[in-house]
């Protein structure tokens, strides 16, 4: 690998080394005058990730090349000092798109060998250009996209290895990067660089203010419980608890934290609870009450992937693109509201 | 009927529990051989044994956030209860558990594998595979999606040939302790030992 795979898979062990035997510091880098044209690009590259999701890609000659792992150095710095959560996931989002986009054009075997190799994954080329990839390494990387080719219940596995598409690799090459550059950072900043980097964190910190915070689930969130608009998981099984089914262990779990999640008292779920056949009024109300969070965890309602594992799904159709049973509610209450205050 | 008492890879990393004359279980002790392990095991003659599939620096810290800091790895767990089962029958339980094992030696490729019978309702495997040690939840979450009911080919929904109806929260949830295989023999089944 060169320096011009450095500058667009920045996040290479290789890159690393490069840089720690350049002469360069990033202390001079962020207080010389000399450098501020590579400090304003890595705060370009920020803006952009923060702006548009992704980098653009650009091919390098080799001096330019030099200029942008420099430039990489400098974002990084600049997220770290800023912190906050958001920048940072957005941030090693578009450092893995534009990593992508070049991992995608490579076209020398022995070259992605050596870039999966840093990666962790182990992989072999076949005389197709087919590329085989130990099970594991592949769920490392595939677990998080949401396509249903990326299960490893839809591929053919043989004797602990699959084949893949280089473009597949490549895809899953992007999912490395991103955890990489998002578990790196925030890094530490010493306080003199923090200083000197004042003026460009001012810009990017303007564009992150404007942005609502995304929320998390708290109760504060959800005002009044509107049965109507419950997810199907819940409303099933709120249902069958009601004709006397019996629920299975993971569903009550799941039924009861969501219904605490959306704010309904520990009384309100075991009047809805109590008629279960196998009721027992006092190992449910201390149930209940840990879960609410009286061992000090307050438990979330589980998310729709660990729903589907335990079978607790009726379905995914009628709730496309949802991840979460929560989200799901949320979503109902606030497209409900929206339709009230069009028809005020 | 004698079995010998089974010693887990790396059991002074292991987190044991105990449960005796249906008392609540006792957990977080740590045993640094199996020599120790059958000394105590002598000494206080529980009714069940559990181990932890994890494996930890600091096996008996307490509470359990503690202990998930010195985090080393993990064995894979499968367990398949004949009561859960579609046909609920015992001899199905085998029979899935004999399919469980072919898909995980031949498909997953995995060569360290151990088969026990899980006490009473069915059976367990245990993986202990370096590359499944480090595995997450998600990840292992993804191992237990192998074995379900559906699979999609070409945007449509078949039934997954290797379907099998193991208890997906054994095998994802590696916090959990499990039965340790050869202690059967110190639980008494009608009054006799």
């Amino acid at each position: 690998m060169d320096i011009i795979d450095f500058a667009n898979i920045p996040c290479t062990s290789g890159a690393l080394e490069y840089m720690r035997e350049s002469d360069i510091v990033s202390h001079d880098l962020c207080t010389q005058a000399a450098f501020e044209s590579i400090r304003s690009t890595g705060k370009e590259r920020v803006l952009e990730a923060l702006k548009d999701g992704a980098m653009k890609y650009r091919r390098f000659n080799k001096l330019a090349a030099e200029k942008e792992l420099l430039a990489y150095l400098i974002a990084r710095i600049i997220v770290s000092c800023i912190n906050n959560n958001y920048l940072t996931k957005r941030y090693a989002l578009a450092v893995a798109k534009s990593s992508y986009e070049h991992i995608k054009d490579l076209k020398n075997a022995v070259l992605l060998e050596e870039l999966a190799e840093d990666f962790g994954i182990s992989i072999i080329f076949d005389n197709m250009m087919n590329v085989s990839i130990h099970f594991t390494d592949f769920i490392r990387c595939a677990h998080v996209l949401h396509d249903p080719r990326w299960k490893l219940l839809n591929r053919t596995v043989k004797q602990g290895t699959l084949k893949i598409s280089r473009d597949d690799l490549a895809r899953l090459m992007e999912e490395v990067v991103r955890q990489k550059v998002e578990y790196g950072l925030p890094h530490e900043v010493p306080k003199d660089i923090q200083v000197a980097l004042e003026p460009y964190l001012a810009e990017v910190m303007e564009i992150i203010n404007t942005r609502a915070s995304k929320q998390g689930f708290s109760k504060e969130g959800f005002s009044e419980v509107i049965p109507d608009y419950f997810p199907p998981c819940i409303s099933t099984a709120i249902a069958d608890v009601q004709a006397n089914v019996n629920l299975s262990h993971t569903m009550r779990f799941a039924m009861t934290s969501f219904l605490l999640n959306i704010g309904m008292t520990t009384e309100n779920v075991t009047e809805i609870l109590c008629a279960s056949p196998d009721f027992k009024e006092q190992a449910s109300s201390y149930q209940i009450s840990h879960i609410n969070g009286a061992s000090g965890t307050t438990y979330t309602c589980p998310s729709c992937a660990t729903m589907v594992t335990n079978g607790n799904c009726p379905g995914k159709i009628l709730c496309k693109k949802i991840e979460h049973p929560l989200v799901y509610y949320r979503r109902r209450v606030w497209v409900d509201n929206k339709k009230r205050v069009v028809q005020k | 009927m004698k079995a010998s008492l089974y010693e887990p890879p790396d059991i002074m990393n292991r987190e044991f529990g105990f449960r005796k004359n249906g008392e609540k279980i006792v957990r977080h002790k740590a045993f640094s051989s199996i020599q120790k392990l059958r000394t105590f095991l002598i000494e206080t003659a529980p009714d069940h044994v559990y181990f932890s599939s994890s494996k930890y620096a600091d096996p008996a810290a307490y509470p359990m956030e503690d202990k998930k800091k010195s985090w080393i790895g993990s064995d894979l767990v499968f367990d398949i209860d004949y009561d859960h089962l579609k046909r609920p029958t015992l001899r199905e339980a085998k029979k899935q558990s004999e399919k469980l094992m072919l898909i995980l030696k031949d498909d997953l490729g995995f060569k360290k594998l151990l088969y026990v019978d899980s006490g009473s309702r069915g059976f367990h495997v245990h993986v202990n595979d370096k590359c499944v040690q480090k595995l997450g939840n998600p990840e292992r979450r993804e191992i237990a999606d192998f074995f379900g009911h559906y699979k999609t080919r070409r945007g449509r929904k078949i039934i997954n040939p290797n379907w099998v109806e193991i208890d997906t929260v054994v095998t994802t949830d590696f916090t959990r302790l499990i039965r340790l295989p050869g202690s059967l023999i110190c639980m008494k089944r009608n009054g006799v030992r």
